[in-house]
């Protein structure tokens, strides 16, 4: 199109600031494009960067003048006027380029302040490698602790269990006990009252009598039966002439009672 | 006046019939009489458009986040996370492969050649300003099922099915790392060289970086070109399309091409200067120089 434009009305020629390119490879239009219009030629818009003003004020300082501000003695400056005019400016390229002492520097910084990639990766290896432990460490750690955890969730259960039971024995030792203070007296006691109090004193008084009696009772119960057993042993050695161990002490096991 | 036709063949009839250029009938382009600048108080006399007196006014409100003196709430409140060193962090502005194609469509992106970020600034496809910690272009998958263009493109950061989209077309794409002095010259070049300073060596990515650019699934510029072949053949496997021989085809010579780690424009190298008057470079020849700029 751009061509026809220019070639049918050489007066618009200026309008076509077209380039003439091959097809754009993998353009989603170009193949639709050149079918339409019969045509090798496509455009393409001119996308460039603004002109740099480079003559528009070629200004190179006369470094002998005194009015000549110091800022445009520099070498900075010397360097800006090389970039922007190039060997038209008269200078010597060769101070663009890094003094010795610049260079100097700009080596003690790169070696002072910047790793190799190798030293990088290095680095990198031993955080990964130290990541790795710790994830591993982690892992050992939640294995193990789960192992144990039925038996923990077993022995809450026992807990909770148990401390279910005591509460009910001690409601109904509770329940009992106001039972007992009504038949001994008569009338409902409120548990606080110092009557009541001083009846479950009692109470509880002659339970750890009767305790401490059946204690006794079953003891000498045990001594008995003790005795009982070596007289029986002593009359089977009598009959049978046998030897028997008498370095038994008479005292009875204890027992959880 | 009727047209004979319709669009651009009515478009190019009217224009053969309509009659010749001239004072008479043209008007002055858009833009070419310039308003004369506004005066003070020009369109609104009394209160300008600011309100009545006070801070509105005098242009002296207080800061965002003030709370007239008590602690600001941002400051009370020290618990939010998301922003911590928000200023700091880099910034990779997305160029997505719908706008890519549009690009590539609109003759502004030249395929025939290696795309890079000089390329894409130079014709205003992405704007980066390295001073607002942007580190280049993520390019991101969005229009990859309509995204037909071959090219070879290096970005700083594209996510795995755009690198797939772009190589089933038969593409390159490599992600590469520019510090921000490297792409201050990569977006500007010819700013950079009015400065009349050499070109400067691309510094290596900071440490966080390095993985990514030493690995070849993200097609790391460091990686080995070996691995990156066998990851290209893997990426073709898992997303199930046939990879083209790269070496059989015309632009195998383009396609290949990659920038040196050190090399920040495309046929200039570290240390050279660029004479912007004359077209030409100069070298250095000075061996502590040389040593220097070496890659």
């Amino acid at each position: 199109m751009a061509t026809s434009i220019a070639r049918e009305f050489p007066r618009l020629a200026f309008l076509c600031h077209f380039r003439n390119v091959g097809p754009c490879l993998g353009s989603s239009t170009a193949s639709e494009y050149c079918r339409t219009q019969y045509d090798s030629c496509m455009q393409v818009a001119r996308y460039r960067a603004p002109p740099f003003p480079l003559d528009r004020s070629r200004y190179i300082p006369d470094k002998t003048d005194p009015k000549t501000p110091d800022f445009q003695k520099t070498l900075k400056f010397d360097r800006k006027l090389w970039g922007r005019h190039g060997e038209a400016s008269g200078l010597d390229p060769s101070m663009c380029w890094p003094t010795k002492a610049e260079l100097a520097d700009l080596q003690e910084e790169e070696r002072d302040w910047y790793l190799t990639l190798q030293e990088m990766q290095q680095n990198i290896a031993v955080k990964r490698a130290a990541q790795a432990e710790a994830k591993l460490a982690w892992e050992k750690r939640v294995a193990a602790n789960m192992a144990k955890m039925p038996k923990l969730i077993e022995q809450v259960h026992e807990e909770r269990r148990q401390k279910k039971e005591q509460l009910e024995e001690a409601k109904k030792r509770k329940e009992r006990l106001i039972g007992q203070a009504r038949e001994r007296l008569g009338y409902n006691v409120h548990p606080t009252s110092p009557k009541f109090v001083a009846m479950v004193e009692e109470i509880e008084k002659e339970e750890r009598k009767q305790k401490k009696k059946e204690k006794k009772a079953k003891q000498e119960a045990m001594k008995e039966a003790f005795r009982a057993a070596i007289a029986a042993a002593e009359a089977a050695k009598v009959q049978d002439g046998a030897d028997i161990n008498l370095d038994i002490p008479l005292k009875p096991h204890k027992t959880d009672q | 006046m009727a047209a004979a036709g319709k669009g651009t063949r009515g478009a190019l009839n009217a224009l053969k019939n309509l009659p010749r250029v001239a004072l008479t009938n043209i008007k002055a382009m858009p833009g070419a009489l310039t308003k004369a600048p506004r005066r003070m108080g020009g369109k609104k006399k009394r209160k300008c458009g600011r309100g009545h007196k006070g801070q509105g006014q005098r242009g002296t409100r207080p800061r965002l986040g003030f709370e007239g003196g008590n602690t600001p709430f941002y400051l009370k409140i020290p618990k939010y996370g998301y922003y911590d060193d928000h200023s700091r962090r880099r910034q990779y502005p997305p160029l997505s492969l719908n706008r890519l194609q549009y690009l590539i469509d609109m003759g502004r992106v030249d395929t025939t050649e290696p795309i890079d970020l000089a390329s894409l600034t130079i014709s205003h496809a992405v704007k980066i300003n390295p001073k607002r910690q942007h580190y280049g272009i993520n390019l991101v998958e969005e229009g990859a099922d309509i995204f037909q263009a071959k090219i070879n493109i290096e970005v700083q950061y594209a996510s795995e099915l755009a690198i797939a989209t772009v190589e089933r077309n038969g593409g390159t794409i490599s992600t590469a790392y520019y510090d921000p002095m490297a792409l201050l010259i990569l977006c500007n070049p010819i700013g950079f060289f009015a400065k009349g300073i050499p070109i400067p060596k691309r510094m290596l990515p900071p440490e966080d970086l390095v993985e990514y650019y030493t690995n070849a699934e993200t097609r790391g510029y460091l990686a080995d070109p070996q691995e990156i072949q066998k990851a290209r053949l893997a990426l073709a496997e898992k997303y199930g399309y046939k990879l083209p021989d790269l070496s059989l085809e015309e632009q195998f010579k383009m396609m290949s091409i990659r920038k040196d780690p050190r090399q920040i424009l495309f046929g200039l190298g570290a240390g050279w200067l660029v004479d912007l008057n004359r077209k030409t470079v100069l070298k250095p020849t000075d061996p502590d120089l040389l040593e220097f700029y070496k890659s």
